[in-house]
């Protein structure tokens, strides 16, 4: 069984929940089953009716839809500490595609588990909830940068995000990080063509903001890349001081 | 695959392409340049009101394969 500091979403939900020693000891027994998953895999397909959720222990994955025409959207990256399709527990049949990035390790719960983890202590459902509120959170936050941010403000913004929800996790050194993305998967996160992320990168480089070399990221101004990339922190949530639940 | 560069050139100013990207073949990469010329005329017309932007395609040795070019005019008809 895998020691605490080896599980990072019970780091993650710590830091966006208060949750007692007791709590934290029954997230901590939960039982896991642990898979390992090359690059470039689907983990759970648009349609299926998964019995179980799953948090990511190491690696990057990504959410995607597919258009009827073959055009790939993705709306949101999972980091270590996430639980991506922890929305499965209410719904069931799954409503996107979630795929692995870069080699991922992966821990499983049953529903079941989670269901009556759940029963026996509102703090944790308040945990689990808030979860899947801030994925809601960010969701509404990329649709604003798509829709709305010119491309290199929204190249600044995912990036600037990526760097707080690392760091959240212990998975950042100084002010860079392992992002092991390519160029066109940036573009089907920020809704430009491949050769305008590699053109957002260059002209984010020559402005002194951000280095992007083979998967690793290197934000070389925060204050000036916030501006950049219209960059407020507060959709992720990451501050405890609203946290109320306490039944 | 193969590495293509896309040069761009913004009122006659040339922005180079130092990476390059890949792509199946050459019509791939003049969809792409097709793309790329879209988007980067709505964001240059954010704050122009005129613009003419070209991307030159080339391969790694340097050689030209095409050409492609976007030019906007606006002017307001005086009152009479």
């Amino acid at each position: 069984m895998a020691a605490r500091e080896e599980k990072p979403f019970l780091k993650r939900l710590s830091k966006i929940a208060r949750l007692s020693e007791a709590d934290m000891a029954a997230l901590e027994g939960m039982p896991l089953v642990l898979r390992t998953f090359a690059a470039d895999q689907d983990v759970v397909v648009e349609g299926e009716r998964p019995h179980n959720c799953f948090a990511i222990l190491e690696g990057l994955m990504c959410c995607y839809k597919l258009t009827g025409n073959g055009g790939r959207q993705i709306p949101a990256f999972y980091v270590a500490g996430d639980i991506p399709d922890l929305h499965s527990l209410h719904l069931k049949v799954i409503d996107t595609s979630l795929r692995t990035v870069s080699p991922c390790t992966l821990a499983f719960v049953e529903h079941e588990t989670l269901h009556a983890l759940c029963q026996k202590s509102y703090a944790i459902a308040s945990a689990l909830w808030r979860v899947t509120l801030i994925d809601g959170s960010i969701f509404r936050e990329w649709e604003t940068n798509i829709g709305r941010r010119e491309a290199a403000a929204r190249m600044a913004h995912v990036m600037c995000e990526a760097y707080l929800r690392l760091q959240a996790v212990g998975l950042v050194e100084g002010l860079s990080f392992l992002f092991p993305i390519t160029q066109q998967q940036l573009g089907d996160a920020l809704g430009i063509s491949t050769v305008h992320v590699n053109r957002t990168l260059q002209s984010l480089r020559r402005e002194g903001l951000l280095r992007f070399e083979s998967g690793r990221v290197e934000i070389l101004d925060w204050p000036a890349m916030k501006v950049r990339g219209d960059f407020d922190p507060g959709y992720l949530h990451q501050d405890l001081s609203d946290w109320v639940p306490s039944r | 695959m193969q590495k293509y560069f896309f040069d761009v050139y913004r009122d006659h100013e040339l922005i180079p392409d130092e990476v390059g990207s890949e792509f199946a073949d050459l019509p791939t990469a003049a969809r792409e340049a097709v793309l790329v010329l879209g988007e980067l005329t709505r964001e240059e017309l954010a704050t122009a009101t005129s613009l003419e932007l070209a991307i030159l395609v080339r391969d790694q040795s340097g050689r030209q394969l095409l050409n492609a070019k976007v030019r906007f005019d606006m002017e307001f008809n005086s009152l009479k």
